[in-house]
C-alpha cells in the first residue's frame, strides 16, 4: 500500500498548496496557468471563429498572460456548455465559456427541465450587439413595412426557436402580418439560396449578415428590400428603415417584443462559472473589455466582415434582471411563441 | 459561354496552378497531405478535429496557402481511411465503412497488399475525378444549383435511401427493418419545425440527436474487434501474399475498372454536393450501385471482391470535390469538414457566392488544384509505407486490440465530447455485434440515420411550398423513377424466380434463443410508439409511420424464422437464409471457427467486460491514467506478453494520446470521481 500512502501524501501537500493559492495575487495565479475557453458551438462557423480569434487577445490582457486554449462543447443550442459551466467546471477562474444569447431566456420559458440558470453564472461580457432586419427579394409583394399586413409573404427560417422564426411570428401574432413562415432550412445560407431561386421570398436576418455577405452585394445591386428593423434601437447602418417596435401599440404586446429583443444586446455573451474568486473575476472582466477593444482584435474581426461592440459583463446581468422581472402574463405570451403547441 | 470568358477561365486555372507551384505553398500542401493521411488512419478522428485545430494557424496565411492547407488535409483523410478498414475491419472514417465489407475478407485471404493498393489507387482516381468535375463545373455551378430546389434535393435523398433495397438483397425484411430503425434514430432530438422534443427522455445529450461517429464506430468497429478477441488472432495465419506483387495487382485492378471508378466518382461528387448527406453514406450508395451493376456482383460482393473496395473508396475521395461545390457557390457546407473550410472563408474575408466565380476565380481554381495535388501526394505517401501497413495485419491480437480500443474510445468521445458518446458506442457495439452474428444487415441502418431526418425536413418544406405538386417537377419525376426501379427490380426478379417452385414452406412454430433479439426490438418499438402520444400531428407523423413499418418488418422476419426454422435453416445462426432468395448477404459473415456457441458468448462477454472496465476506470481516475493500466493489463492477462514489450507499448500509447488529444486538440475530458473527491489532483491531465 505504498502507492496509497504516496497518494495521500501528495493529496495533502497539494491541498496545502491549494489553500495558500488563495493568498496568491491574480497575476501569480494566472502566470504559467492555462485558461480554457469553452465554445458552445461546433468547430467552424461564426461563433467558433470569433472565439478562436479572440483567445490570443484574452491571453494578452489577463494579468500573468496565461495560455488560453479553445475547446468546443457543442450541443443543445449552447445549453450543454452552459450547464457544464454552471455545474461542473472548475470555479478557480481557469474556465470561461462563449455561450449563446438564447441561453439568457430559454431556461425561463422552456417546458423541459434545464440544469442551467443564467443568473447563477458570472457574465464576463459580450462581443457585439446584434440587431435583425426583415428582408425580401426584389419581386416580392411585400416591399415596405406597410405591405406586411396587406400582402402575403413566404419566408424561410431555420428552426422553431431561432430568432429568424420567432421575430416574424410575433409580427404575425400581434401586428396582423400575413407571413407564411417555413422552418426547417439548414442554416442561413440555405435560406439565402432558397430566396435567390425563388422558393421563398424573404427572411429575417442579422444586420451583421446583411452588411457582410452576399446580402451586401444584393443590397447594393438593389435586389433586396429591407422592410423593417427588428430590434430595440435603430442600427445606424440602416437608419432609414422603419422600426417594427414603433408599430406596436398594445402595451402587453410591446412587452413581448421587448422580452424577445432585449437579449440581442448581449449578442455573443461570455460567462465564468459561479463562485469564482472576486479578484480573478474582476481581472477576467477587465481583460475581456481590454481584449475586445484591442486594435489587433478589431482588425482581425473587420477582416472577417464583422464588427465588435463590447458590452461589459455587468450590463448582461442588468439585461437578465429586466428579463426576470417580466410579469407572468407576458411570460405566458412569450411561452406561446416559443413552446410548440 | 463566349470565347473571351472561357479563355479567362483557363487563364484563371493556369494562374492558380502557378501560384500554388510556389515551393512554400507546395510544402504546406505536402505537410497537410501527410497530416491528413495520419488522421485518416486513426479511427473516428477523421479530418474534422484536425482541420478545426489547424484553422487558427491559417489566419496568418494568404488565401491560397490557407485553402491548400485545409483542403489538402481534408482531402487526404479519406485516402488514409481504408487502411484500418481493410486491416482490422475498423473504418478510419464514416466514409469507408463499406470498404470493410470486401477489404477485410481480402486481407483475411492474405491479399491485404492488393486491397490496400486498390484502395489508394481508386482513392487517387476518385479524388482526381472529383476535382476535375469540380473544375469543369465551375462556370455552370450557380445556374445548375439554382435549378435544384428543395423538392429535387428531397428526391435525391430518397434515391439514396432506396439503396437499402440493394444493400439488403438477401434479407429484405430485415433490411427494411434496419432502415426504418435508422430513420427512427434520426428522429431523436429537438425537431426544427415545431421545436418539439422527440424521444429525448429529458436528456440534454439527445437534444441534437445521436452523433454519427460513436454510432458508426459501435456498429462497425466494435463487432470486428470483438470477433478478433473471439478468434484470438487478428487475421488468419495464412501465408502473406507477396506484398509488392499485391500492390501491382491492386493498381492494375483499378485501371481495369476505370469505368466503375468513373461512375462511383460521379456518385460521390453528386452526393457530396447535397448538404446533409455529406460523407457518411456516399460509400454505401456507390457500393450498392456497384454490387448491382458489375458482372456477377451479386454473387461475389461481400466476399472479398476488389471491386467493392474500389467502388467505396473512389466515391469516398470524390465527395470532397462535390461538397466544395455548394460551399464555394453558396456558402452552404456539404459536410462537417466543409463547415470549417467555410470558417476559413470568413477569416480570409472572402464571401462564398458569385464573387468566387468571378473576382476570386483564381482562388477557386487553386482549391481545385489543392484537392487534386493533395490526392496525388496522399496516395504516394500511402504507397511508400504500404509494406509496413500490410505487415500490421500480421500482428498478434493482444498488440492490436488494446491500442485500437483506446483510440476508438477517444474517437467516439470526439462525437460530442460527453459521456453519452461512450454509452452510444457501447449500445451500438452490442447491437452491431448481435446484428452481425444473426445476419441483420447493418448498412441500411446507417442510411436511415443519415437520411431520415433530412428527408422529413425536405418533405415538409416541399409540401408547405408546393403541396403535392412537388412530385410533378421534371427532375423529381426522373430521380424518383430511378429509385422506384431500383426497389422494384429485385422484387420482380424474386417473383420470377419463385414462379417455378412456388411452395410456401410453413412448418410448426419452432422457437430459438436468437428470437430474443427481434422480441427485444419489438418491445422497444412498442414503448417508443407509446411515447409519441401527445405529440403534435406534424411532429408525430413520420416517427409513427416508420415505427409502424419497423414493427411490421421485424414481426415478419420473426414469423419467417419461427415458422420456417424446422424446414430450411440448418443452424440457428443461419436464420437469414430462410427469408428467401439465394442472393448474397451484403454484410460480413463470421463463422465460429469451430468454437462452441457457449465459448463464443463467453469470449464476447469478456470483451464487453474489458470495455466496461475501461469506462468505469475512466470515470473514476480519468482517461489518461486508465490507458496505460488498460493496455498493460490487457496484454498481460490476455496474451501473457512480456513486460519488456508491455511497458513501451503502454507508455507509448499514453504519450501519444497525451500529446495529440490532451495538448494539441485540447479535449474537454469528462469529470472524474477522483477529481471531484480530491480537486487538488486535477493537475494530472484528464482527471
Amino acid at each position: 500500500m505504498k502507492l496509497q500512502k504516496l497518494l495521500i501524501a501528495t493529496t495533502l501537500t497539494l491541498s496545502a498548496a491549494f489553500a495558500t493559492a488563495q493568498a496568491q495575487s491574480v497575476e501569480e495565479f494566472y502566470k504559467g496557468n492555462t485558461v480554457t475557453l469553452m465554445v458552445s458551438a461546433a468547430p467552424g462557423g461564426g461563433a467558433d471563429l470569433y472565439a478562436r480569434a479572440f483567445a490570443p487577445f484574452m491571453s494578452k490582457h489577463i494579468p500573468g498572460n496565461p495560455n488560453v486554449v479553445v475547446t468546443n462543447v457543442p450541443g443543445a443550442g449552447g445549453l450543454t456548455a452552459a450547464a457544464q459551466l454552471q455545474n461542473s467546471a472548475p470555479r478557480d477562474g481557469t474556465v470561461i465559456a462563449a455561450l449563446q444569447r438564447n441561453n439568457l431566456y430559454l431556461p425561463m420559458v422552456s417546458a423541459e427541465k434545464l440544469a442551467f440558470d443564467p443568473r447563477e453564472v458570472n457574465w464576463v461580457g459580450s462581443l457585439n450587439k446584434e440587431s435583425y432586419v426583415l428582408i425580401t427579394w426584389e419581386n416580392a409583394p411585400v416591399k415596405t413595412i406597410d405591405d406586411l399586413s396587406v400582402h402575403p409573404l413566404t419566408i424561410g427560417s431555420t428552426s422553431f426557436n431561432n430568432e429568424n422564426r420567432t421575430f416574424p411570428a410575433m409580427i404575425n401574432d400581434y401586428l396582423g402580418g400575413k407571413m407564411e413562415i417555413i422552418p426547417g432550412y439548414k442554416g442561413n445560407d440555405e435560406i439565402a439560396l432558397a430566396m435567390e431561386r425563388g422558393e421563398v421570398q424573404g427572411r429575417a436576418v442579422t444586420t451583421t449578415s446583411l452588411l457582410g455577405g452576399n446580402d451586401a452585394n444584393w443590397l447594393a445591386e438593389g435586389k433586396l428590400h429591407v422592410v423593417a428593423q427588428l430590434a430595440m434601437r435603430p442600427n445606424p447602418a440602416v437608419k432609414d428603415v422603419p422600426m417594427i417596435i414603433d408599430r406596436v401599440t398594445d402595451p402587453r404586446a410591446r412587452s413581448v417584443f421587448e422580452f424577445m429583443f432585449k437579449p440581442l444586446d448581449a449578442g455573443r455573451p461570455f460567462a465564468a462559472p459561479p463562485a469564482v474568486p472576486e479578484d480573478r473575476l474582476a481581472a477576467l472582466r477587465a481583460a475581456f473589455e481590454a481584449a475586445a477593444q484591442d486594435p489587433g482584435f478589431v482588425a482581425e474581426v473587420a477582416k472577417q466582415n464583422a464588427t465588435v461592440e463590447m458590452i461589459p459583463g455587468l450590463e448582461i446581468h442588468k439585461i437578465l434582471d429586466e428579463l426576470y422581472a417580466t410579469p407572468p402574463e407576458v411570460l405566458d405570451m412569450v411561452k406561446k411563441l416559443l413552446v410548440s403547441r | 459561354m463566349d470565347p473571351v470568358e472561357s479563355v479567362s477561365m483557363l487563364g484563371a486555372a493556369w494562374d492558380a496552378l502557378t501560384i500554388l507551384a510556389d515551393p512554400m505553398r507546395l510544402g504546406i500542401l505536402f505537410l497537410a497531405a501527410f497530416l491528413g493521411v495520419v488522421l485518416g488512419i486513426v479511427p473516428g478522428i477523421g479530418g474534422l478535429a484536425g482541420t478545426a485545430l489547424l484553422l487558427p494557424f491559417t489566419f496568418a496565411m494568404d488565401p491560397y496557402s490557407a485553402f491548400a492547407f485545409l483542403l489538402g488535409l481534408g482531402a487526404t483523410t479519406s485516402t488514409g481511411d481504408p487502411i484500418p478498414a481493410i486491416l482490422f475491419g475498423v473504418p478510419g472514417g464514416a466514409g469507408s465503412a463499406a470498404t470493410v465489407l470486401d477489404g477485410l475478407p481480402m486481407a483475411k485471404r492474405g491479399e491485404a497488399g492488393r486491397a490496400l493498393s486498390a484502395a489508394y489507387m481508386s482513392s487517387l482516381m476518385g479524388g482526381l475525378f472529383g476535382a476535375v468535375l469540380l473544375g469543369l463545373s465551375v462556370p455552370v455551378l450557380r445556374p445548375v444549383m439554382l435549378y435544384i430546389g428543395t423538392p429535387e434535393m428531397l428526391a435525391i435523398s430518397i434515391l439514396g435511401l432506396s439503396m437499402v433495397a440493394a444493400l439488403s438483397s438477401s434479407t429484405p425484411l430485415r433490411g427494411l427493418a434496419a432502415a426504418a430503425i435508422g430513420v427512427m434514430i434520426s428522429m431523436i432530438g429537438s425537431e426544427p419545425r415545431t421545436g418539439a422534443f422527440r424521444w429525448t427522455f429529458e436528456s440534454l445529450y439527445l437534444w441534437e440527436g445521436l452523433p454519427l461517429v460513436p454510432l458508426t464506430l459501435g456498429l462497425f468497429a466494435l463487432p470486428e474487434l470483438c470477433d478478433m478477441m473471439i478468434s484470438r488472432h487478428s487475421l488468419k495465419g495464412k501465408p502473406m501474399q507477396n506484398v509488392n506483387l499485391g500492390i501491382m495487382q491492386g493498381a492494375k485492378d483499378c485501371f481495369r475498372e476505370w469505368w466503375l471508378i468513373l461512375r462511383c466518382s460521379w456518385i460521390g461528387t453528386a452526393l457530396g454536393a447535397i448538404p446533409g448527406i455529406g460523407g457518411a453514406v456516399v460509400d454505401w450508395v456507390a457500393y450498392a450501385h456497384a454490387a448491382r451493376t458489375v458482372k456477377d456482383g451479386h454473387k461475389t460482393f461481400g466476399k472479398g471482391d476488389v471491386r467493392g473496395v474500389i467502388a467505396s473508396e473512389s466515391a469516398n475521395n470524390a465527395k470532397e470535390g462535390g461538397s466544395l461545390i455548394t460551399t464555394i457557390a453558396f456558402g452552404i457546407p456539404g459536410s462537417a469538414g466543409m463547415a470549417i473550410i467555410l470558417g476559413a472563408f470568413l477569416s480570409q474575408g472572402l464571401v462564398p457566392g458569385p464573387d468566387m466565380l468571378t473576382k476570386n476565380l483564381s482562388i477557386t481554381y487553386s482549391m481545385v488544384w489543392s484537392i487534386a495535388i493533395a490526392n496525388i501526394i496522399g496516395a504516394g505517401l500511402c504507397y511508400a509505407f504500404s509494406p509496413q501497413f500490410a505487415r500490421l495485419a500480421t500482428l498478434r491480437y493482444t498488440l492490436v486490440l488494446p491500442v485500437v480500443l483506446c483510440i476508438i474510445f477517444i474517437g467516439a468521445y470526439e462525437g460530442s465530447r460527453q459521456w453519452g458518446d461512450l454509452l452510444t458506442l457501447l449500445v451500438f457495439g452490442v447491437a452491431g455485434w448481435t446484428m452481425k452474428r444473426l445476419r441483420w444487415p447493418r448498412a441500411p441502418l446507417i442510411l436511415g440515420v443519415v437520411l431520415g431526418d433530412t428527408i422529413e425536413r425536405q418533405l415538409f418544406i416541399s409540401i408547405r411550398l408546393y403541396g403535392a405538386d412537388w412530385l410533378l417537377h421534371p427532375m423529381v419525376i426522373v430521380i424518383l423513377g430511378i429509385a422506384l426501379l431500383g426497389i422494384l427490380r429485385p422484387v420482380f426478379a424474386a417473383l420470377m424466380a419463385r414462379h417455378e417452385g412456388w411452395n410456401i414452406n410453413i412448418g410448426k412454430p419452432k422457437f430459438s434463443p436468437v428470437d430474443m433479439f427481434p422480441v427485444i426490438l419489438l418491445a422497444a418499438m412498442a414503448f417508443l410508439f407509446w411515447r409519441t402520444a401527445g405529440w403534435g400531428w406534424s411532429t408525430a407523423l413520420v416517427p409513427q409511420i416508420v415505427t409502424g413499418v419497423a414493427f411490421v418488418a421485424v414481426l415478419g422476419s420473426l414469423a419467417n424464422a419461427v415458422f420456417r426454422r424446422g424446414i430450411t435453416a440448418p443452424s440457428p445462426l443461419d436464420e437469414a437464409r430462410a427469408e428467401a432468395s439465394q442472393a448474397i448477404h451484403m454484410d460480413l459473415v463470421d463463422d465460429n471457427d469451430g468454437l462452441a456457441v457457449s465459448e463464443v458468448l463467453r469470449r464476447a462477454a469478456m470483451f464487453a467486460g474489458w470495455l466496461l472496465a475501461f469506462l468505469l476506470s475512466m470515470g473514476a481516475i480519468g482517461i489518461l491514467p486508465t490507458i496505460p493500466l488498460f493496455v498493460a493489463l490487457f496484454m498481460r492477462l490476455e496474451g501473457r506478453e512480456r513486460w519488456t514489450l508491455i511497458l513501451p507499448m503502454a507508455i507509448g500509447v499514453t504519450l501519444f494520446v497525451y500529446v495529440v488529444f490532451d495538448q494539441m486538440l485540447t479535449m474537454n475530458w469528462p469529470l472524474t470521481w477522483i477529481g471531484q473527491a480530491f480537486p487538488a489532483l486535477r493537475f494530472i491531465p484528464s482527471v
